[in-house]
């Protein structure tokens, strides 16, 4: 060690010399906030100046109010540039942040209190998210070095061992004094370059611009200590470029999202427990009982625990409780700090390997960060949105003061107001709030498990729920309203890129709506969709148009809505237009097909259901015996066509018998159109194969009239189409054939093999040559057999 | 005494006499009873104190060994568990020879171990003369530790039949051991400073599992495999150089041939590289206890077999061996290790090309 960087004398000097008097402090820091309370009430200064964006100043007597619960943070959104997602930082306080006891207590005093870091729109161009940044806390050299010497684990023990232990002691001048000296190592062992290159230097040209406009009036300077040492030279001032504006609310934060770890906050880690040491030293008015806390942090714990079903025996908790006593004793110190209850958490609890898969660790951390919600007074301007959203969330019961995701299960098909509580969540989902996400129940949007009586949603109200809804203030005053023009956000986008006819696009637009209980908003879009139905080629889309509008206009159905547009008509459009198409069906290219029957399968299933007579089904009907009817009706269209038409029981099933024995049986056709009708019926109507004994009867003749060489054509095609069919289905066919074919149970399976060993060895050759010859012509993959 | 000429290896208590003594000697403050030194000073003793010139004898988890100290404080029993190979034992030792001044009270776990092992046996020859006096009982480690008030150690406490390690569950909440032989009211009661140190394998094949009455008499403590790849190097080369101090013809491998050893072993340890790429972790403990076999039997290979330095050459001859033993998959592993990272690696630096050769051209032959 060379010689030393500052002595008690000259730091004094340098802090409390002046009229302006400087305060060293580490965000969110207990010690530090206990400490300032002193200096104030000692300094009683006319100003006080702290470290946040200039531009927010304005919420400062907001922050102070007395109905403001912190954790509490202002959200501050930058300029909107096109295309890209709006930048949001926030400068969030607790109650044991020095700048919010600053606050509180400045404004008590009558003392000016003012913000006078570098504007927050101008420094969202340097740094994005948060606004005060701890790393130098745990990378400077001398951190690392002091750590060592002093048998400290991080950063974060160190400081904690130094200067969170004098939580609630005397002696502020001393105290801020070691703070400055350890502060001023940490630059000093800090590279310059990240200075420069995090726009630090930029920002404390301007603070000091501030405080060379105080001209003489006393004041207490507040920031972060790293900072300080930069301070005290006086900047002349000069007019400062002015900030792109920036629009700045008060959100309430919870102990999560402050706490380090989660990403976006700053300062110290678990903010729930530093809040309970907190508080433990206001409640004795002087230093905590820290042995009595360790207790209380440890039973809260075991609380918690209990509640997830796992507990820890009493003889564990009082060895987590000595050997976290233990081990501060054996550092030297009186306060059982955390890394001191988690060491005792590991050592007491885990009864294994640590390592993932042991339960206590994350609940622990979890514990310890807390999840309390702040307030934000009633005073405070919030864009009328969050009002509204935070009304309603109540009225769903959502818990607004913590911010722990739970469980909610919903049984949305008979009670209107789970329904109601479903749509709001769904309203939430649209403006990305991150509120709630479904965990298990019928998905709408594709239309799978709709029938399902109950939905699971995982909820949790978060300050990125306020951030979100700050975002999409601009969106309209309330939650339906923000999120229906969320809605024609996305519409407008579809028509931007050329989509505004796709019909699955559209319809999965209004089944959004229609999910968030937006139904009586949606006009335009049901009206693009009628407008994009009457140009349409598109069965598949006309097809699910009609079958989930009809389903939805259907009271009782979870989506259902009185108020919502004639969605009933609009399916009726959409069948309307799948009669016409059904016009050029016959003359549809082979690869499109299969779609297409698959469509008209699905109307004929609509027909079928519960609202058929809400159409005219005789004209489906009859548009399906005309294209039967045609001369180039296509085999698979016919035997698809004539399986729904049987199954209507519109035509004979001897009429089908017919086809299929025509089919299988044909002279000269190619095997792939031979199987091709049965194909087809299996398409559409595969029960009628087991149903009807006439048809099962039909095919089987054909087939066996078939030659041995024919039937060998034609059976990979056949094999291929009935690859349809599920294992219960297989199964029930098998079960007729065998009753057909007058074969005992089993019969089919145990005959005697007709072949024999050198059978065997002989196919097998052909397909080895076969998979060589294959592969000399090319056929990488080739299978054969 | 024992000095080096005459055995293989010696406890701590010997081999750091002089470190004990001056921790000693300048250790104010209070100290639990039974206990040498202050918890201060064992801390001290173990992870290294520059002032006093004592290097840090186990490195890389300081947390653990202040949990462990404040552990031994209690009532607790101390079990270390952790994979094989990460100094557990060595880590018991110190803390014996720190706590205690000796940790020569110990039990080599095993299949067969029986209880008598864990409590008393007798003299026979004075059992048939007196018939049972305390003269004619020949104590174990740990009644001798009760009575002594000093750490016991048990090594590869899981090697031990359920019912062996049932022995202690009473033993350590009573902290007493009856001898029904010597009439019923005589007990012996464990004085300030015993507890128990145990190790304990969780992982390995033929290994028992314990009660959880027995689990709940100790705190558990986990040993992981070392962090730091440059300790690691360092560790294993300090460690290589007292196995080779026999063999004074043996050159020591350079600084790159270390590279190759502990770069493979951690990548294949933890199943990806330093850059994140992951690659199939063997089930082979690949721990650093085992790349010092690996360095030892390279290192002979080399200076007794090829007459040289050592090569990344035999280090991969050394590897199949040493390390995969039991697993046909893992053999694959290394395969596909070896042909993907190694061969890579081989392009630009020597000894990876000479260790890729040599581990390609064995792979192949198998």
């Amino acid at each position: 060690m060379t010689a030393d960087l500052t002595t008690r004398a000259a730091a004094e000097a340098a802090l409390f010399g002046t009229d302006i008097a400087f305060a060293p402090i580490r965000h969110h820091s207990p010690a530090c906030a206990w400490m300032l309370r002193a200096m104030i009430r000692d300094l009683r200064p006319e100003v006080i100046l702290i470290e946040g964006p200039s531009d927010l100043t304005h919420h400062i007597p907001l922050l102070a109010e007395a109905d403001t619960v912190p954790p509490i943070a202002i959200a501050a959104m930058g300029p909107v540039v096109e295309d890209r997602p709006r930048p949001v930082t926030y400068y969030p306080l607790s109650a044991h942040a020095p700048e919010f006891v600053a606050m509180c207590d400045g404004r008590a005093l009558g003392a000016d209190v003012r913000f006078i870091d570098m504007a927050s729109g101008a420094r969202m161009a340097h740094v994005t998210q948060t606004l005060q940044s701890e790393q130098p806390f745990t990378s400077a050299d001398f951190i690392k070095q002091t750590c060592k010497a002093l048998g400290m684990r991080d950063g974060a023990e160190l400081w904690d061992h130094l200067f969170e232990t004098r939580l609630g002691q005397t002696g502020w001048r001393a105290f801020f004094c070691d703070v400055y000296a350890y502060c001023l190592a940490m630059r000093e062992t800090t590279d310059p370059a990240l200075l420069q290159a995090d726009a630090t230097l930029a920002r404390e040209a301007e603070m000091r611009r501030h405080i060379a406009d105080l001209q003489g009036r006393r004041a207490i300077v507040l920031t972060g200590g790293f900072h300080t040492p930069a301070l005290f030279d006086l900047e002349t001032p000069s007019q400062a470029e002015k900030p792109p504006a920036v629009d700045s609310y008060l959100i309430a934060y919870g102990e999560d999202a402050l706490d380090a770890l989660s990403g976006y906050g700053a300062g110290l880690r678990y903010p729930g427990w530093y809040n309970q040491a907190w508080e433990a030293a206001l409640a004795a008015g002087g230093p905590p009982d820290w042995s009595a806390l360790a207790v209380e942090t440890t039973t809260g714990f075991a609380g918690q625990m209990a509640g997830d079903n796992r507990r820890v025996p009493l003889p564990q908790l009082t060895e987590m409780v000595a050997i976290a006593q233990g081990l501060a004793q054996m550092k030297g110190r009186a306060a059982v700090l955390l890394p001191d209850l988690f060491d005792g958490m590991r050592t007491a609890l885990v009864k294994t390997e640590a390592g993932p898969g042991e339960p206590y660790t994350e609940r622990m951390h979890a514990y310890l960060r807390g999840t309390r919600l702040g307030q934000v007074p009633k005073s405070a301007g919030a864009p009328p949105i969050v009002a509204d959203a935070r009304t309603r969330a109540e009225k769903h019961r959502v818990d607004l003061a913590d911010s722990s995701r739970k469980i909610r299960k919903l049984d949305i098909r008979r009670k209107e107001s789970h329904r109601k509580t479903q749509q709001f969540f769904y309203q939430m989902a649209l403006l990305d709030t991150g509120l709630a996400t479904l965990e298990a129940g019928p998905d709408f949007l594709i239309g799978s498990r709709v029938d399902l009586l109950f939905a699971e949603w995982s909820v949790g109200w978060s300050p990125f729920v306020d951030g979100a809804l700050i975002k999409a203030a601009p969106l309209g005053a309330t939650v339906p309203g923000a999120a229906v023009n969320m809605l024609m956000r996305d519409r407008a986008t579809l028509f931007e890129e050329g989509e505004g006819a796709s019909l699955a696009a559209l319809l999965t637009l209004v089944l959004k709506g229609l999910r968030a209980g937006l139904g009586a908003l949606l006009p335009t879009l049901t009206q693009d969709l009628s407008q994009a139905i009457a140009t349409s080629g598109d069965f598949n889309g006309l097809s699910q148009i009609i079958l989930r509008l009809q389903a939805v206009a259907m009271p009782g159905d979870p989506l259902h809505d009185p108020a919502a547009p004639d969605l009933l008509s609009v399916s009726k459009d959409a069948f309307d237009r799948l009669i016409y198409l059904m016009g050029d069906l016959a003359a549809t290219p082979e690869e499109a097909l299969p779609a297409r029957i698959e469509a008209l399968h699905i109307v004929a299933g609509v027909l079928r259901g519960p609202q058929a007579d809400r159409f005219d089904r005789r004209r489906f009907d009859r548009a399906v015996a005309d294209v039967l009817d045609e001369a180039d009706c296509p085999p698979l269209l016919a035997g698809a066509l004539m399986g729904i038409l049987v199954q209507a029981g519109l035509r004979e099933d001897t009429t089908l018998a017919r086809l299929l024995r025509g089919t299988l049986g044909g002279v000269g056709v190619p095997p792939a159109d031979a199987a091709a009708a049965l194909n087809g019926l299996l398409m559409t109507a595969p029960t009628l194969l087991w149903q009807s004994r006439r048809v099962l009867q039909a095919a089987e003749d054909a087939l066996a009239a078939l030659d041995d060489a024919a039937f060998l054509a034609v059976l990979p095609a056949l094999r291929l189409c009935l690859t349809q069919l599920n294992p219960h289905e297989t199964d029930r066919l098998a079960e007729e054939l065998v009753d057909l074919l007058g074969l005992a149970g089993g019969a089919l399976r145990q005959g005697p093999s007709r072949f024999s060993e050198a059978d065997l060895a002989r196919a097998l050759r052909i397909d080895q040559a076969l998979a060589a010859l294959l592969k000399a012509n090319g056929g990488q993959d080739a299978q054969t057999g | 005494m024992e000095t080096s000429e005459t055995v293989l290896r010696q406890t701590a208590e010997t081999v750091y006499a002089d470190q004990l003594a001056a921790l000693a000697a300048d250790d104010p403050g209070p100290r639990p009873a039974g206990w040498r030194l202050t918890p201060r000073a064992v801390r001290r003793f173990i992870v290294g104190d520059d002032t006093l010139g004592i290097k840090a004898k186990f490195v890389g988890d300081d947390p653990l060994v202040d949990r462990c100290i404040v552990s031994l404080m209690g009532r607790q029993g101390l079990m270390l568990v952790g994979e094989p190979g990460t100094a557990k034992s060595l880590l018991s030792e110190l803390l014996a020879a720190a706590i205690s001044g000796r940790s020569t009270a110990v039990i080599q776990g095993s299949a067969g171990i029986i209880e008598d092992h864990l409590r008393y046996g007798w003299n026979y020859a004075m059992l048939l003369a007196e018939g049972p006096t305390a003269a004619a009982m020949v104590p174990s480690p740990v009644l001798t530790a009760m009575r002594d008030g000093h750490l016991v150690r048990i090594e590869e406490i899981t090697r031990c039949a359920p019912e062996v390690q049932d022995v202690l569950i009473s033993l350590m909440s009573e902290k007493t051991m009856t001898v029904p032989e010597l009439g019923t009211d005589y007990e012996v009661r464990a004085t300030p400073g015993f507890n128990v140190i145990a190790t304990a394998n969780l992982r390995d094949r033929g290994v028992h599992d314990m009660s959880s009455a027995l689990k709940r008499r100790f705190n558990f403590e986990t040993v992981l495999p070392i962090a730091d790849a440059g300790f690691e190097k360092a560790l294993v080369a300090q460690q290589l150089a007292e196995r080779m101090a026999e063999h004074a013809q043996a050159v020591a491998p350079s600084e790159d041939v270390l590279n190759v050893l502990v770069t493979v072993f951690r990548d294949l340890r933890q199943g990806k590289l330093e850059d994140g790429t992951a690659v199939a972790a063997p089930k082979a403990v690949m721990s650093t206890a085992e790349s010092v076999n690996i360095a030892h039997a390279a290192t002979l290979d080399a200076t007794y077999l090829d007459a040289g330095a050592v090569g990344g050459r035999h280090i991969a001859r050394q590897l199949q061996g040493v390390v995969f033993k039991d697993d046909p998959e893992d053999a694959r592993k290394l395969a596909s290790y070896v042909d993907l990272v190694a061969r890579d690696r081989a392009r630009t630096s020597a000894e990876w090309k000479d260790f890729y050769d040599a581990a390609a051209a064995s792979l192949k032959a198998k």
